[in-house]
């Protein structure tokens, strides 16, 4: 606190100096509790987190050879290079979180629980399940592997193409 | 706070009394309900000012300053991220926030900045974000202060490792030598050479112990082979015996030696069988300096043994003891029967079974008697043996722990003798004892350990190893490796050394090469050494007819070796067992050895061969093909080549030489079928007769 | 004093203010007893007090300071809760990222650890001043038996904090302490077995100081205080002759006392 806050009041009159210390009480909790709200804001977001990264490296493009589907299970994430480029399908059915199965010899994505039926490009077939196999957003990184984000859907039909 | 309000509303106000500065601050509640919400306010502040001026946000505003001026801001500046940087790996405990300063570590663009903590890491071997960062170089990952983070502090005790140590965290996981580091091989071949596990216990992740190399002499019947006085001036000090003595030095008192070496002669019993005797020739036969040392140099004994020449250098292989004061230190008959037949005196040794004639037995023992300094044991005089030096020799041995390394017939190997290793590179420094001026830091007590092992405390009793300075820190790398995140390893990761292979020739040529000591040298299916060339697949690789010329007269294929395959006189009968035993044996699946002739190639072929061979490929720079012309002594001649190798192993040598013997240095040229042909004629073509022709 | 009491006043007029508190506002002695009476929290408290023993001489006000150090406890202990397993695994790395990687996470700890010395040290001062100044005589006798065991709670929450950073001092000040309990004759082994919830400090310890501590002995210590400072009130305030320096002054009536 500077020092002529402490000193110009004393020259005030007994009023104005209880004007000034209510002021400045006043003003200081004021503060205080706008700061303590930021103060809270801040404290209770968390500067790290411990869950797994929604952003997959899945390694070089070479690595899936065209017109394959891959599934990686522990990520539940089908990588496809089709003809038209690569994209991600989430592997989890839509009815009741069954990882799915790529059957090669039929060229649909089955789950195994309920029999729901999906096309390659993840389109409902036939039911139980509710919806289309979500498209994750699929780019290239710098080093040039192929990179996923778990967290992000985007509308089907958007390749990659490398 | 609270205080003032409540009085504000129940108390009225009071006169001004006295205009002190605690009047005038805190004189009525007013006041005081002033000041003191200012001095809440003040002392709340401290709160988001210490994190504003936290450690991390400052390197990460000097980062993005250093990179504003720079050609690839743009770039790296889309790679920063602000705040908090975490690698975490739940399976390995890792939970680093180094990159949180080290904010460049990946940017290959940042090759001109040496200034920590933004300078670029060196080529990764591994992938940061599966391994992070304390995996490798230690300290405390989850820490954001500098000093928290890499120094040793009150509540982490382990600080970064400091570089020279760096490549014990690769042996974390890697058991098995790697190309990129060679102190921890080093390390560990040292550990294993100098028998560290005789009396250090370390049980290795992947199950079992380590094992020691070294296989020290047994002592049960060492009055057979030396002196009194030689094993007292010998535990005295080893290494002045021999410099290159493997043997520790126990500081042994005048007393201790004495005791020591009463006890072990009289412990000594008579070897059994009748086997052992001296020839006859040889104690008649005068010691001929010059024959004797031309057998000693036929018979590449320098390749195991060394001797040390009047400069003062060490010569020769570490392999078999040093032989500078031989003479000083074997009873001549000994050293007869053991040139003769060492497999007598230790079924087990290393050393081959020469078949020498008594006259060479004679010849060679003279030499080697000749070999000893007058003045060794000149001043060693012993009275002859009490009961009480005996006595005390044996507690001497035991608490010394002789057996741990050596078999003595009455004592036994105790188990747990020193302190166990196994985790030794994680030790908490708060359980060590450090020696006074050194600082207390784990490797620098493991080193100091290993420089002056009695340093540290009285009545310890490691003894004194005289190692380099370089060999310290290898070995302290290599103890570094053995620590609790090794022992913990998923199993994903761990990379454990293949077992030591157990395979044992079968029959009567089985026999013969344990006799001969093949293994010392040679390795096949995996058990052996290194120190010739691996014999696995020599029935692919070699032509019968020159196997057995060479059994019987082992010629150098690489003069620039000064190991050779010794001539071990074996009998015709000998011959044949073992090359019909390694030619129908040793034969790789891989290809069929009759696939190609060994002759009878078109000249035109052999001629296209021959440009390939000088000039497309210019073999000659390793190889030697004409011995007047070319010039190369790296790989091995290939003079008579024709008549030595297999047609079909040239041919699939010459395609991929990493497949047939991984990790050889010929290069792999990725020979087309036609110049792989070509080249294999031509090489087919060097043939010992065709050279003879030349000759003349 | 003159446009903050106008702004009180206009809040305490507020339709808000009067139906949450009741007490309208006033310089009359009516007005000013009725915020005290109709307050949940003021009740406990004296409606009337002596402006004499206000005065920071007569009591240093260590009892309110105690309770505000109490409260800051309070507060800054259940924000570190937010970020704290009660786990082996967990608890000293979840300590550390207090330090390292929390928001004013240090700030927080610190204020809590502060705090809980300085609460021990003003419980203690408190005491020796009622001792003292003969405060726990008639009719305080059992405000100082409250007081007394008000001791015990805080010596125990200081205690069962201790363990919760889970550091090698944690866990060796507890079993040190915790063998202490096992001395009590015939039922000490049942104790120490109960307390630890098995025979070493391991994660049941670890559960059961953290429930101890967030948990019993602060709910206890504010049934507690609360009875604490109602009885200061019963007892006849602040103002009672027997904890006056008069009093002390006046050595016969005690002694007719006893």
């Amino acid at each position: 606190m500077p020092d002529e806050r402490q000193l110009q009041p004393a020259k005030l009159q007994d009023g104005d100096r209880r004007a000034f210390f209510v002021k400045l009480g006043v003003g200081s909790l004021s503060i205080a509790a706008v700061g303590a709200v930021g103060f809270g804001y801040q404290f209770l977001s968390p500067n790290v987190l411990f869950e797994p990264s929604p952003i997959l490296n899945v390694g070089k493009p070479e690595s899936y050879p065209p017109d394959s589907v891959t599934l990686d299970a522990n990520s539940g994430i089908y990588l496809i290079h089709s003809n038209e480029g690569f994209f991600a399908l989430g592997a989890v059915c839509t009815h009741l979180g069954c990882l799915t199965a790529w059957k090669p010899e039929l060229g649909i994505i089955a789950c195994p629980c309920h029999g729901s039926k999906f096309s390659r490009t993840g389109e409902k077939i036939e039911g139980p399940a509710p919806r289309s196999l979500p498209w994750y957003r699929v780019w290239l990184s710098e080093e040039g592997d192929l990179m996923v984000d778990r967290s992000t859907t985007i509308r089907s039909m958007q390749f990659l193409r490398v | 706070m609270v205080l003032g309000l409540a009085l504000e509303s129940v108390v009225e106000p009071s006169k001004h009394r006295r205009p002190s500065l605690w009047s005038q601050l805190f004189g009525d509640p007013i006041r005081a309900f002033g000041s003191l919400s200012l001095l809440l306010l003040l002392s709340l502040a401290i709160a988001p000012s210490k994190d504003h001026f936290s450690q991390w946000r400052h390197y990460q505003n000097s980062y993005l300053k250093m990179i504003r001026g720079r050609g690839d801001a743009v770039t790296l500046r889309r790679h920063f991220q602000a705040g908090i940087q975490q690698i975490w790996i739940p399976e390995l405990g890792v939970v680093d926030r180094c990159t949180t300063c080290h904010v460049g570590v990946k940017e290959a663009g940042l090759t001109d900045v040496s200034l920590q903590p933004f300078r670029r890491h060196p080529v990764m071997p591994h992938d940061i974000e599966q391994f992070g960062c304390v995996i490798c170089h230690r300290g405390q990952g989850a820490a954001t202060t500098v000093e928290e983070a890499h120094m040793s502090t009150l509540a982490w005790e382990e600080p970064m490792l400091p570089a020279r140590y760096l490549e014990s965290s690769c042996g974390q996981c890697h058991r098995a030598p790697l190309t990129g580091t060679p102190q921890l091989n080093e390390g560990r071949r040292l550990m294993a050479r100098y028998g560290c596990a005789h009396c250090h216990t370390v049980k290795l992740p992947e199950g079992g112990s380590l094992e020691a190399e070294d296989d020290a002499p047994s002592l049960s019947h060492i009055a057979e082979k030396t002196t009194r006085e030689w094993i007292y001036a010998w535990v005295k000090d080893p290494q002045a015996y021999a410099a290159t003595a493997r043997m520790p030095n126990f500081k042994l008192s005048d007393e201790e030696a004495r005791d020591i070496s009463a006890f072990l002669i009289a412990n000594s019993t008579p070897i059994s069988g009748d086997t052992f005797s001296l020839p006859t020739a040889a104690q008649n036969t005068p010691s001929d300096p010059t024959a004797g040392a031309s057998l000693y140099g036929e018979s590449f004994c320098a390749t195991c043994h060394a001797v040390q020449n009047a400069a003062g250098n060490v010569v020769g292989g570490d392999i078999g003891p040093e032989l500078t004061r031989i003479g000083n230190k074997v009873r001549p008959e000994w050293l007869a029967a053991w040139i003769k037949n060492p497999r007598v005196y230790d079924p087990l040794t290393a050393m081959p079974h020469y078949r020498f004639s008594d006259a060479q037995v004679a010849v060679l023992t003279g030499y080697l008697q000749t070999k000893s300094d007058s003045e060794f044991l000149a001043n060693v005089h012993l009275d002859p043996r009490t009961p009480e030096q005996v006595a005390h020799g044996k507690l001497l041995c035991t608490e010394y722990g002789c057996a741990s390394c050596h078999e003595i017939s009455g004592i036994k190997k105790a188990e747990n003798f020193a302190p166990e290793l196994t985790r030794i590179g994680s030790k908490p420094i708060s359980q060590l004892i450090f020696a006074a001026g050194m600082p207390h830091t784990l490797p620098a007590y493991i080193s100091g350990k290993l420089r002056q092992p009695r340093a540290f405390a009285a009545g310890l009793k490691m003894p004194q190893y005289n190692f380099t300075a370089a060999q310290i820190d290898a070995i302290t790398t290599a103890l570094l490796s053995l620590n609790e995140r090794a022992q913990t390893l998923p199993a994903r990761l761990s990379e454990p050394l293949s077992p030591a292979s157990n395979y044992q020739p079968a029959g009567r040529a089985g026999q013969l090469m344990n006799d001969l000591a093949c293994f010392s040298c040679h390795r096949i299916n995996g058990r052996g050494s290194d120190l010739a060339p691996d014999l696995t697949w020599e029935g692919s690789v070699v032509q019968g007819k020159w196997l057995e010329e060479f059994l019987r007269n082992p010629n150098t294929l690489r003069p620039a070796l000064i190991r050779r395959m010794p001539k071990f006189n074996l009998t015709a009968d000998e011959i044949a067992t073992l090359s019909d035993y390694i030619m129908t044996v040793y034969q790789t699946p891989s290809f069929d050895r009759e696939s190609m002739p060994n002759s009878g190639y078109p000249a035109v072929l052999v001629e296209e061969g021959r440009q390939l061979f000088y000039s497309k490929y210019a073999c000659q720079s390793c190889h030697i093909v004409d011995p007047k012309a070319d010039k190369g002594y790296i790989g091995p001649t290939l003079t008579e080549v024709g008549s030595r190798l297999n047609a079909t192993w040239v041919y699939h040598w010459l395609k991929d030489p990493q497949a047939l013997r991984p990790g050889t240095i010929e290069p792999n040229r990725n020979l087309t079928e036609e110049d792989a042909r070509a080249l294999t004629a031509f090489l087919m073509s060097q043939k010992e007769s065709a050279r003879q022709e030349t000759r003349k | 004093m003159v446009t903050s009491a106008n702004y009180f006043d206009q809040l305490r007029k507020s339709r808000v203010w009067r139906s949450i508190f009741r007490s309208g506002t006033g310089a009359s002695t009516l007005h000013r007893s009725l915020v005290i009476q109709q307050d949940v929290f003021l009740h406990l408290f004296p409606t009337k007090v002596r402006r004499r023993m206000l005065n920071i001489g007569v009591t240093w006000y260590l009892g309110t300071l105690t309770f505000g150090t109490f409260m800051i406890l309070v507060s800054t202990g259940i924000l570190l809760m937010l970020y704290y397993h009660p786990s082996v695994p967990q608890a000293y790395s979840d300590t550390k990222d207090l330090q390292f990687v929390v928001t004013s996470g240090l700030f927080l700890r610190n204020l809590h650890r502060w705090s809980a010395h300085a609460m021990v040290f003003l419980v203690f001062a408190h005491m020796f001043r009622v001792f003292y100044r003969g405060a726990y005589r008639p009719p305080r006798e059992f405000n100082w038996i409250i007081g007394v065991i008000l001791l015990l709670i805080t010596l125990l929450l200081s205690y069962t904090g201790y363990l919760l950073p889970w550091d090698q001092l944690a866990f060796w000040a507890i079993t040190v302490g915790s063998n202490i309990a096992s001395a009590v004759p015939l039922i000490g082994n049942k104790i120490h077995f109960l307390l630890l919830g098995g025979n070493f400090v391991n994660a049941n310890a670890l559960l059961r100081f953290y429930v101890l501590h967030c948990m019993i002995l602060p709910l206890a210590a504010m049934v507690f205080i609360a009875i604490h400072f109602w009885r200061i009130r019963k007892d006849g305030g602040l103002y009672s002759h027997s904890s006056q320096p008069p009093a002390i002054s006046d050595r016969s009536a005690p002694k007719e006392d006893r």
